[in-house]
């Protein structure tokens, strides 16, 4: 790419054209490799399992590492010296002032809100990526073929007329139109490249299987995706290819397949009721393409370990659920898929499976809880009910939102129609709770003034004094964050905007605007939260102990935090135990958990974003919880300094020992001022028998029934786990659940696997908290 | 009405009846089983527990105690056998480290708090459970909250030991049973008397009389006791007795060593068995 | 291929082999010691001759111009380093008009981005012991050719 853009481009043309000849010129030369015995052709890197290098997007920042990525401790990507100084020498220097951070950075003049992100601890986001974490619609391409949206884009570029004769907007159109030809015309290339050397590695191959899948896979190529499917294989392969190709482009940040038993299943139907399928092929087929969405990961620094732990590139695909009419989606695919995933365990894809409990049958349920159960962690549930009513309310129709499909970790989106972008801020919580209790500054950023100067807390002579402190410093955190994802939103239309995923999209074409343009019929960008549960219990603490109990005073609960609690073991003991917590019955608890919610629902939809979309809060935290909860000081919930903040909207790691109550606590939130949806983490010590699965069924429905809108699980103990964390030799295919994601557990920083030993384990028998071992009490976040 | 107090409501439980299960734990138990799970629940009232590793030893339960004669120096007080289970201690305790255990709970809010997991009950084919202590020592309590629950639709249980005057039991409480636990623990009355501090006559004849009206409804079970109950001879008997009484399905209870703990909450030390002989019992001092 | 000779040449007549190895034995000693503020000029002092001297490290210079100021929180590090005409050049002062200027929080972190062992630049920001005004990516080629640099002289930890 870099030698097209900087050897190659003519600089007059219109960025959205320049760069989509990047793309085919990328896409043109890109090798044409079949590294195994898969059925599937290709590959997203030059490796059989690698992690592509943006150098335009966030590539640089693995600049440093290039002598050292081979062999760092956590999670070691080998580069090549011979790779690593035409990185250094070559690529890196000719994306010094125009990759989009620093593009932002001289457009705005070092605004605060970028000085505020870089100090990494406030908010971060993944918009230096530019566009990720999305959903394509495939089916379009498999449909169509690029020849078929080729046609529709020149046809609409010759209504527009001859391009001197335009208006601004219609020339924008009209490069739009052109850029979309050329890049799809790249991905066509590829193809035809791996038709060709399929061809020539079929002459040479002596296994006779092998030299018929090459046959077939050369035949496949040559016409697929540029012509529509006609079969399953073709859907299948054009499917694979389109993702390949869109990786071309942008970021391998969660882009999303989506409800792939829905759009694949005309052509798994009609090839087995013609005979030319089995379910045993179509099986193997699906097995294929799980691993191939495997074979790439992240580019990531070292520290990026601590916050995006053990992740791959985490596209998600979606199952089950409802129709756009309403009526059980649920088929014969579905029940593939779930096998595929069953049998092979992998990290990618993020399975995740949508269940209506009005509408889904129990045997869809209890069948996704006995692939839970075998895998230990896949899928995640999803609740239908309050999903779509959640993006109702967002503004979308009924009919595309009972569409929808996860993106990423748990985000929702309209699969095809939607560009959500829910990554664009990762907001830390506990930075304005803490800004409150230190008049708008934080001990870690030590005698900075980072926000406004809010009242002290020793004058304060009520609770909702204080949350007004924390509200305004909250309002200003938001409000940065959005000034700055804004502000990278239009630094990104104007260098890099996505011609050929914004061809994979519902509404680009018909607008005549690419997706960063708002183009897509739907937009959004959404922000999640890290530390939800701490922070609720923080809240509590101060309302109940400070001033309703007054069993100590302000002054004295901060000084507490400071000192960690080194004396104050009343204090803590107190915190700990008498302070209502979310996750249980009490009041309080559940009075500030719902008013946490909608306050920040409330702040988040006052804004909108460059395309004209709302902001969507969401609780996912990937391993965010982790990275920061290490550097950050003690809280008045009771955590110690440095410990595990809780992950997702999940409550804090064995604060509640009754899973009823946790269970009615987090399905209490309205789900409505919860659009980007939330990762809860649940954790069971097994689910073995029969009778044990049928009941983890029952609570799964239940909850949802009650409004929880997500949930997923590790079913494994405290002792399984422990015993992973201290010889990982023993434990090399033990996947978890993280947050939102699945990982090796060997991928995890020591202190994130601390942190799922730590997560509260639910006995099967009793329902309560298990025994948790004591030599491990450290690892607790409040002991 | 004599109220029961009430130790604890143990939510969505699977092991008390089938699908998920709310368990409710009454106080008062005639019996004095030398393993019981749930010694705090023999009293029928209020029993104070010391959770020594949450305790921080900051003294404000001495401090709180009315009766500061007998507190100073038992540590912690709770296990002075002065004690009068007041209570106060809990309340001032920060650490959480000491429980009053047993409360009185109207019918009609009992009721109230179990359904509100009604849906779990209902997707799991669950219930509610009684259990303790002994409930049907409360039958007409017991049953005014079975009654309540049945036409509410939630299928009810208990968990009994069998001691108990079978006439107000069929009258005030049978009537609203969907299943019954009984437990028959040692055939041999001079054991029984001895492990459990009772003659096992009339447990012995309720079981027969309500096995044959409740059927496959009544389900036997025994808890396999090393060295006490799970020998050849004690199990023989039973099950002789099981097979032509026309009770469900025979159940036993496999014995695990979690109940020396809530002894030692109480302040007592638990019994210790060992599998093979049948003296062998290490008896609590 | 006579360019090169000649300037092996003049490298031996300034010995500058000689002095780049002796510095290199100042630094390692100061990262082993105390932290102090000479720890930043022994590294850009080495890494500018090291670019006189390595023509494969030399290859970071190729069309680069770059300026950059250091400072710290604790004490009174005003050290600048200007790339031009593939050439480095250290300043003990202020400069203006930098590209970036890179502030540690003390002479600890100054170490610590030396080393770079399990810590690197972003984890020092993380940590606020890192932070800086202007392009980033200077930062990032900065921490390249360090890490490259100590890696090469045997100092640094990896």
């Amino acid at each position: 790419m870099t030698t097209y853009l900087r050897d190659m481009a003519d600089d007059r043309e219109a960025p959205i054209v320049r760069y989509a000849k990047a793309v085919r010129h990328f896409l043109g030369n890109k090798r044409p490799l079949f590294p195994d015995e898969s059925l599937l052709p290709g590959t997203t890197t030059s490796k059989v399992f690698g992690a592509p290098v943006y150098p335009e997007l966030t590539g640089m920042l693995i600049w440093p590492e290039l002598d050292t990525i081979s062999n760092r401790k956590d999670n070691p990507q080998y580069l090549s010296p011979k790779d690593a100084a035409i990185l250094a020498h070559n690529v890196f220097p000719y994306w010094m002032e125009r990759n989009i951070l620093e593009r932002t950075r001289k457009e705005y003049h070092d605004p605060r809100c970028l000085k505020l992100f870089e100090k990494l601890v406030f908010f971060i986001t993944s918009k230096p990526g530019a566009v990720s974490h999305t959903i394509p619609w495939y089916e379009q391409i498999i449909t169509y073929g690029t020849e078929g949206i080729m046609a529709q884009a020149q046809n609409r570029q010759e209504r527009l007329g001859a391009k001197d004769n335009l208006t601004a907007e219609q020339k924008a159109q009209f490069d739009f139109y052109e850029a979309v030809q050329i890049a799809l015309d790249g991905v066509g290339a590829y193809s035809r490249n791996l038709a060709q050397q399929a061809k020539v590695l079929a002459a040479t191959e002596r296994d006779l299987k092998q030299k018929d899948n090459l046959l077939e896979m050369a035949r496949i190529c040559s016409t697929i995706p540029m012509k529509p499917a006609t079969g399953f294989r073709e859907a299948l392969t054009a499917l694979w290819i389109a993702q390949i190709a869109v990786h071309a482009e942008n970021i391998n940040m969660a882009i999303s397949p989506g409800r792939v038993d829905q759009y694949l299943y005309p052509y798994y139907q009609k090839d087995i009721a013609s005979g030319v399928l089995s379910r045993k092929d179509a099986l193997e087929l699906v097995g294929c393409f799980w691993l191939k969405l495997n074979d790439n990961t992240n580019l990531v620094p070292n520290t990026a370990e601590k916050l995006f732990g053990g992740a791959g590139s985490v596209p998600a695909v979606t199952l089950g659920g409802i129709t756009p009419e309403g009526t059980d989606a649920v088929n014969d695919l579905t029940w593939l898929f779930l096998r595929a995933t069953e049998l092979l365990k992998l990290r990618d894809p993020n399975v995740n499976a949508r269940y209506h409990h009005e509408v889904n049958s129990d045997a869809y349920l209890e069948r996704v809880s006995e692939v839970i159960a075998e895998t230990r962690a896949i899928p995640a549930f999803h609740n239908d009910v309050t999903a779509i009513r959640t993006l109702e309310k967002q503004g979308i129709e009924t009919a595309d939102a009972r569409d929808f499909a996860i993106i990423g970790c748990v985000e929702l989106g309209s699969a095809g129609r939607a560009y959500d972008m829910p990554a664009a801020i990762i907001m830390n919580l506990v930075a304005p709770l803490e800004m409150a209790l230190y008049q708008g500054k934080r001990p870690i950023t030590k005698d900075e003034q980072i926000g406004p100067v809010t009242a002290n807390p020793n004058e304060m002579t009520s609770f909702e004094q204080f949350f007004d402190s924390f509200k305004t410093q909250l309002k200003f955190v938001i409000d940065e964050a959005v000034t700055l994802n804004n502000s990278f939103g239009r630094i990104h239309q104007e260098t890099m905007p996505p011609a050929l995923l914004s061809a994979l999209f519902d509404g680009p074409i018909a607008n005549g605007r690419d997706l960063s343009r708002g183009g897509a019929k739907y937009n959004s960008s959404g922000a999640t939260h890290v530390g939800f549960a701490d922070v609720v219990d923080s809240l509590n603490a101060i309302e109940q102990v400070v001033f309703i109990d007054k069993k100590f005073t302000f002054n004295e609960l901060i000084n507490g935090i400071r000192n960690n609690f080194e004396k104050e073991k009343e204090l803590h003991a107190y915190l700990v135990n008498r302070a209502p917590k979310y996750g249980t019955s009490h009041p309080v608890a559940k009075k500030n958990a719902q008013q946490l919610i909608s306050l920040l629902f409330q702040l988040y939809q006052e804004h909108t974003n460059y395309r004209g979309g709302r902001y969507r809060p969401a609780f996912w935290t990937m391993t965010n919880h982790s990275g920061l909860g290490k550097l950050t000081g003690a809280l008045p919930n009771g955590r110690k300094a440095g410990r595990n903040f809780s992950s997702g909207i999940t409550p804090v790691s064995q604060a509640t020992v009754e899973l009823a109550d946790c269970l009615d606590a987090v399905a209490a939130l309205n789900s409505d001022e919860i659009p980007g949806n939330v990762a809860f983490n649940l954790k069971y010590t097994q689910v073995k028998t029969p009778e044990e699965s049928k009941e983890f069924s029952a609570l799964v429905k239940t909850y949802f029934q009650k409004g929880g809108m997500q949930v997923q699980f590790n079913i494994m103990n405290y002792e399984m786990l422990i015993r992973a964390m201290e010889h990982p030799e023993d434990s090399m295919n033990l996947l978890v659940r993280v947050s939102g994601y699945s990982a090796w557990f060997n991928d995890l920083t020591r202190a994130m696997k601390e942190e799922i030993v730590a997560r509260t384990a639910y006995d099967i028998i009793d329902r309560r908290a298990a025994k948790y071992p004591a030599e491990y009490t450290g690892l607790i976040p409040c002991s | 009405m004599k109220y029961p107090l009430v130790a604890r409501i143990q939510r969505l439980s699977t092991h008390d009846g089938p699908g998920l299960r709310d368990v409710i734990f009454f106080k008062g138990c005639p019996l004095h089983c030398l393993w019981c799970h749930n010694p705090e629940n023999v009293n029928a009232a209020a029993t104070m527990l010391w959770f020594e590793e949450r305790c921080i030893s900051c003294g404000k339960c001495q401090d709180a105690c009315p009766n500061p004669g007998h507190s100073k120096g038992a540590q912690p007080p709770v296990h002075s056998n002065q004690c009068t289970c007041c209570g106060v201690c809990a309340d001032a305790c920060p650490a959480l480290a000491i429980e009053r255990v047993g409360r009185k709970i109207e019918p009609k809010d009992l009721v109230s708090t179990l359904l509100k997991d009604k849906s779990y009950f209902d997707n799991s084919n669950g219930g509610i459970t009684f259990s303790g202590g002994e409930p049907a020592l409360w039958p007409k309590y017991v049953g005014n909250v079975a009654q309540s629950l049945k036409q509410h639709g939630v299928t009810v249980g208990i968990e009994t030991a069998g001691y108990f005057d079978l006439g107000p039991f069929q009258q005030l409480l049978q009537p609203w049973l969907d299943f019954i636990f009984f437990d028959l623990k040692l055939y041999d009355a001079k054991a029984h008397q001895k492990y459990t501090g009772i003659d096992n006559a009339q447990i012995l004849s309720n079981f027969s009389i309500l096995a044959r009206q409740m059927g496959q409804r009544l389900i036997p079970r025994t808890p396999l006791v090393p060295g006490i109950t799970d020998t050849e001879e004690n199990l023989r008997h039973i099950g002789a007795l099981v097979s032509k009484s026309g009770a469900g399905q025979w159940q036993h209870l496999t014995f695990n060593s979690s109940y020396e703990l809530k002894w030692k909450c109480m302040g007592q030390a638990p019994a210790t068995f060992h599998s093979g002989k049948n003296d062998s019992v290490n008896a609590p001092q | 291929m006579l360019a090169r000779f000649m300037e092996d040449i003049v490298n031996i007549i300034l010995i500058r082999h000689f002095r780049l190895k002796r510095l290199a034995t100042k630094l390692k000693n100061h990262v082993g010691g105390e932290a102090t503020e000479e720890g930043l000029k022994l590294l850009l002092r080495c890494m500018a001759l090291a670019l006189c001297v390595d023509n494969e490290y030399r290859k970071n210079l190729k069309d680069f111009n770059g300026r950059y100021l250091f400072t710290t929180k604790k004490g009174p590090v005003n050290v600048a380093a200007t790339c031009a005409n593939n050439k480095m050049s250290v300043y003990e002062k202020s400069i203006s008009d930098f590209d970036v200027r890179v502030d540690f929080s003390d002479y600890k972190a100054i170490i610590d981005f030396l080393i770079q062992a399990d810590v690197d630049i972003i984890d020092q920001m993380l940590n606020q012991k890192l932070s800086f005004f202007g392009n980033l990516n200077y930062l990032y080629k900065l921490g390249y050719m360090t890490r490259h640099l100590m890696l090469k002289l045997g100092i640094a930890v990896s």
